[in-house]
């Protein structure tokens, strides 16, 4: 087996990998870097649980992300958002609003919506199409919607307390 | 309320059984596909295979024991027929084992596929010898005196496969420990019931076998059955290695199970306003393995029937073999199906005699004390209702949802009712153990597992509401069945009324033992804390280390006879686009009555959820099957379903009536909101534009085909119009 | 898998004698348990993740992806940002590209009506000949093959005058799609006669294209003319799980009509100018 080596930033880190050429991201995160935010779900790209953010592209598939392609660039998973202040945000609402159930599809909904809440403007319409790259079938999304709306509200709140 | 679990499940620590499997080295498992069914298949070069590069084992039928079994995870002996062996002579659906494989890589799995070759010789009769005709069960039950024959051919309804689509497949890891034990890993809803079809399976006893029931990334019964666990246990025993396995998402549209297809017919005796009689028909096909077949089409009847008053019951059916995916347990069991064609028929009742489809069902409803169990004549009484009064609960859902407005061009509304159990009545068990533990935390041990639905805070929020301490101190420890905390399991909603009720016994004796200890304690504590002075953490340490050296230890047994019904009232406001028959939900405004919720916000998450998979149901998923039993739908490119665009307003009423029965008054929430999505948006479709779609899923194709059938068509008028 | 970087035609060139797929976004290549032997990836030729403006033309690098795609058209072609809204999910379109999206194509493809609309060429090199050459997007043809490699597309920059509006028809929103339709108008400055194209795809193996240039109030009743000559042409419409024939032919007469209904306003306004 033709294997390559592949030299990417995860998390802050610089990682050195070797792998085959058909080893997809997914794998790659989860059985050579101990990082399981990113799960299996589908392994077309549809259901949004192997989601990660690639630097300079955004939110991809890691299932349909060959690793080899991978040198040189700079990814980010759930784990390494878990720190950020809208990432603690949005657990916090997450959990007051009951928006993970099994928790499998979490971190990639996570991943979306603290990309979408990043941005500006944002209404219940974008937060919404930002969940359609997810599949979540414990919550059918009510809950997710409910938290994203929580945290946005919250963001304004402290913007007029500002100004 | 307690946070802990809930952060818990925002967790990206390796907790599932496919992280589990990822994080450990071990052969991979693999299956060789059937591609024609029914047929014996013949592997020709089976020592080719065996003898390639990283090839641990490659297992045949013939290889395998002889004893048959079940994969439906129910209680022994299964009301499931004992219709296949770990890998099967003949092979009965698309993807089911030939051969089952252990490589070391998948790269050797793939090769080792590649290169297999298998004749297959067609069968043509039944699918098993022992069903000639393939009816696997066939019924007639009617109660009360006949009022004579029921006219007219009622109410015809067609429902069909669903898929799970739980996001987390199907996978297990086994290892043979020291000593000879076999360890399996594992997503399930039943760890104890695993542990016995795999003995089983394997020829060996229970006790031979721990399994650990991994964090379940989704259920909703699809790991209420044991289809990956003895093909690993399997292989770890031929190979002595761990070997693990995990479903695609290809294999399990394939390879996992289906919510059943059916027809059903249902059809009314009326003496004026009053109902004398109510005929349901069930023909229900299983797949070609029978799990979960006849049970699931008894709660057809169940689940639907006791709602309504009436003197005289008839149910008949039968549960047919057939080719295809093997259909098995799905959340609402029996309910969707049966909803679909009960609530149906009295929308068409009601409105054939002029009624408001409401008010028709108010004159008949169910009363508290009334019997569940109508078709069991002799115990009829042994389980009744007890709840909020459902017609209140329907006066309120169509208060909020605006029933007496006037509609809109092309928009409806639709009513229907469910209803559920509390677990499988007279047939669950829950042990649950809470022991204090000498730091001063209680550890509470179950069968039971936590899917998502909250078990974990429910049986958290029990133990301290019945100990009186700080939910904060409890530790729940589900699902290993080597620290023997006996479950049926966490399918049939039965987790917060069954396992709940064994963990409040538990806790409650624990709180006696605890002061029982307060007072042979001889000395006095400083610390004023809340236990005759002392704290829990005093009392834990004098509990262990004290002058009695008295541990306190509780174990709750819960062996149920009641298992209250929980009611879901449904009102769906819809939009039919007249044009291309395209419906578009407006609005769901859903009444619950689930005794005393006891958590508010899991309760509202799971009537949420079912609603969700409700949607799907009535409006677009569908496992496609082709005649010769491939199924066309084995990707989410292809099956299709909704996406969080799609899903509607809803308004979710909980009312608060605790049961008498209940754990802290709760009955079960998980599955009952499923099943009345599907006929009140049919209900509704025909409130606004008068045609009546009976076949599930009702998609915009079946709609504008019953428009155009009924010359209603607004596009044909229009057509019409414009040749003017 | 064999996984080789081609940055020459050169490169490229053998590696297609040799076999090898072309990988672009992956979407449609890497599907679950989908091995694919050999792949060479072509993202390292100059210019193959960029949109370049040129006087008369955009040009699109082959791994330019949806989204980027989406980018740039909210300045350009309205039209085609809400229509790209419509593919996929976001998440998909990150990766996917716009070349792969229309390279493996599909009776029921959703972007290849709104590129053709907007005059989207090709250019093409194959295995026998290595000499790339531009051609119309068209959805049969000789675009097309496993020996063939899609190195740019173009947009002509006539398309800025054009405008266009797609509808899709599916099953559920995200799958199952069912008909897809769209349609762009060009007023003329000179005889206010308007150029009408319309690209109906999921009816039948072959989008149907239907061209009208006339006066505003011909305009619908000549292109209802062209798509009951196309059902009268004995093309049978697809059969399948998703929707059956006739509910797609007449889906399709549906999306006609809903297109043409969203031009008209169009129409008016640019009548009343004139």
């Amino acid at each position: 087996m033709h294997t390559h080596r592949v030299q990417l930033a995860v998390n802050g880190k610089l990682k050195t990998v070797t792998v085959p050429a058909d080893e997809r991201l997914l794998d790659t995160l989860r059985t050579k870097m101990d990082l399981y935010g990113a799960r299996y779900g589908c392994g077309t790209g549809h259901c949004g649980a192997c989601v990660v953010s690639q630097e300079g592209v955004g939110l991809v598939p890691s299932c349909l992300m060959l690793t080899v392609r991978l040198d040189g660039a700079a990814i980010t998973t759930y784990e390494g958002l878990e720190t950020d202040p809208l990432m603690r945000d949005l657990q916090d609402a997450f959990v007051e609003e009951g928006a993970a159930q099994c928790g499998y599809c979490t971190p990639g909904i996570l991943l979306s919506l603290h990309h979408v809440l990043s941005q500006d403007p944002v209404d219940e319409n974008v937060v919404r199409e930002s969940l359609v790259s997810h599949l979540c079938r414990c919550t059918g999304h009510y809950a997710s919607v409910r938290a994203a709306m929580k945290v946005l509200q919250r963001k304004a709140g402290m913007k007029v307390a500002v100004d | 309320m307690e946070r802990v679990e809930r952060r818990w499940s925002l967790s990206a620590q390796a907790r599932y059984a496919v992280d589990w499997i990822d994080r450990t080295p071990g052969l991979v498992a693999g299956v060789l596909e059937a591609h024609r069914v029914p047929a014996v298949p013949h592997v020709t070069n089976l020592e080719e295979l065996r003898g390639l590069p990283g090839i641990h084992a490659v297992v045949t039928a013939t290889e395998v024991p002889a004893t048959r079994f079940t994969t439906a995870g129910q209680p022994h002996k299964e009301p499931s027929p004992y219709d296949m062996a770990i890998i099967n002579r003949v092979v009965r659906y698309m993807g089911e084992p030939v051969a089952l494989i252990a490589a070391q890589t998948q790269d050797d799995l793939r090769r080792c596929l590649d290169r297999a070759i298998v004749e297959y010789h067609g069968l043509d009769g039944p699918l098993h010898a022992s069903c000639p005709d393939n009816v696997l069960a066939r019924w007639s039950t009617h109660i009360g005196e006949s009022m004579g024959p029921i006219a007219g051919d009622g109410t015809m309804v067609t429902v069909q496969r669903q898929s799970h689509l739980q996001l987390e497949p199907h996978a297990s890891m086994a290892m043979i420990e020291p000593g000879g034990r076999l360890v399996l890993w594992t997503t399930t809803q039943v760890p104890y019931h695993v542990r016995r079809i795999v003995a089983r399976a394997l020829e060996c006893p229970a006790s031979q076998i721990r399994v650990v029931a991994t964090d379940v990334g989704g259920g909703f019964g699809s790991k209420q059955e044991v289809i990956v666990e003895p093909w690993v246990a399997l292989l770890a025993r031929l190979t002595g290695r761990v070997v693990k396995m995990q479903l695609s998402r290809r294999q399990e549209f394939l390879l996992g199970r289906t919510r059943h297809s059916a027809t059903l017919r249902v059809a009314s005796l009326w003496n004026g306003q009053n109902l004398s009689a109510m005929h349901l028909e069930v023909d229900v096909i299983t797949g070609p393995y029978g799990g979960h077949g006849s049970s699931v089409a008894h709660n057809m009847a169940l689940k639907t029937l006791p709602f309504y008053r009436c003197p005289r019951y008839e149910f008949d059916g039968q549960v047919r073999y057939a080719v295809g995916p093997v259909a098995g347990a799905f959340r609402g069991y029996g309910g969707p199906q049966g909803a679909m064609a009960v609530e149906t028929h009295w929308d068409e009742v009601a409105r054939r005699m002029g009624m408001d489809p409401a008010a028709l069902r108010i004159g008949s409803l169910m009363q508290e004390g009334d019997p569940l169990d109508v078709l069991d004549p002799i115990n009829d009484r042994r389980r009744v209702f007890r709840g909020d009064p459902i017609q209140d609960l329907i006066q309120k859902c169509l208060d909020a949802a605006e029933w007496s407005a006037p509609r809109g061009l092309n928009e409806g509304l639709g009513l229907a009712l469910s209803m559920q159990a509390s677990g499988v009545p007279q047939a669950e068990l829950a042990m649950v153990r809470v022991v204090l533990q000498e730091d001063g935390m209680l550890w509470v041990t179950t069968g039971a597992v936590d899917m998502g639905q909250g078990a974990r805070e429910v049986l958290r929020s029990i133990v301290a509401d019945a100990v009186g301490i700080s939910p904060r101190g409890i530790r729940i420890v589900p699902g290993d069945t080597d620290l023997e905390a006996f479950d049926y399991g966490t399918y049939a909603s039965s987790t917060t009324f069954v396992t709940g009720s064994a963990a409040q016994k538990a806790a409650q004796q624990v709180k006696r033992q605890l002061q029982d200890l307060v007072d042979i304690l001889p000395w006095r504590s400083k610390s004023q804390g809340p236990w005759g002075g002392y704290t829990i953490e005093e009392l834990a340490e004098a509990s262990f280390y004290g002058p009695h050296r008295r541990p306190v230890v509780g174990l709750g047994v819960a062996a149920p006879e009641q298992s209250p019904a929980p009611v879901a009232v449904l009102v769906a406001h819809v939009h039919v686009d007249s044009d291309i028959g395209q419906v578009t939900v407006q609005r769901l405004v859903a009444g619950v009555d689930v005794g005393h919720p006891i958590n508010p916000i899991a309760v509202q998450g799971q009537i949420e959820g079912a609603l969700a998979q409700g949607l799907g149901y009535a409006l677009c998923e569908e496992v496609h099957v082709s005649d010769e039993g491939h199924v066309l739908t084995q990707s989410l490119r292809d099956y299709a379903y909704l996406s969080a665009m799609e899903m509607p307003p809803i308004t979710v009423i909980l009312t608060d009536t605790p049961d008498p029965d209940g754990p802290m008054g709760a009955k079960s929430a998980g599955e009952v909101a499923v099943a009345p999505v599907a006929p009140a948006i049919a209900n509704a479709i025909y409130d606004a534009v008068g045609v009546r779609v009976r076949d599930l899923p009702i998609t915009a194709q079946k709609v504008w085909q019953q428009m155009a059938q009924s010359q209603k068509s607004w596009a044909t008028c229009e057509l019409i119009k414009q040749q003017d | 898998m064999q996984w080789i970087e081609a940055s020459t035609l050169d490169e490229l060139q053998s590696a297609l004698v040799q076999g090898y797929r072309v990988i672009g976004g992956g979407t449609g290549l890497l599907g679950d348990e989908n091995p694919v032997e050999k792949v060479v990836d072509i993202r390292r030729f100059p210019d193959a993740n960029q949109i370049v403006e040129y006087p008369s033309r955009w040009q699109l690098g082959p791994v330019v992806t949806l989204t980027h795609l989406q980018a740039w058209a909210k300045n350009h072609v309205p039209g085609l940002a809400d229509g790209l809204n419509r593919l996929g999910t976001p998440v998909l379109r990150n990766l996917a590209t716009v070349a792969g999206r229309l390279a493996n194509r599909e009776p029921t493809s959703d972007l290849y009506p709104m590129m053709r609309l907007l005059g989207t060429e090709v250019l093409v090199m194959s295995r026998e000949d290595p000499q790339p050459r531009w051609m119309l997007l068209e959805y049969e043809g000789p675009l097309y093959g496993a020996n063939r490699v899609w190195l740019a597309l173009r947009i002509p920059r006539s398309t800025k005058r054009r405008r266009m509006v797609f509808e899709k028809i599916t099953k559920a929103r995200l799958n199952g799609s069912i008909v897809n339709g769209a349609v762009s108008w060009q007023q003329s400055v000179a005889n206010g006669q308007i150029h009408v194209q319309m690209v109906i795809s999921g009816v039948f193996e072959i989008p149907c294209h239907l061209s009208v240039c006339s006066k505003p109030l011909d305009l619908a009743t000549k292109i209802r003319a062209q798509w009951q000559a196309f059902q009268q042409m004995g093309w049978v419409p697809i059969d399948d799980f998703r929707a059956s024939a006739a509910y797609r032919a007449h889906v399709a007469g549906v999306v006609l009509e809903r297109l043409l209904k969203t031009q008209s306003g169009f129409f008016e306004s640019s009548l009343e100018e004139a």
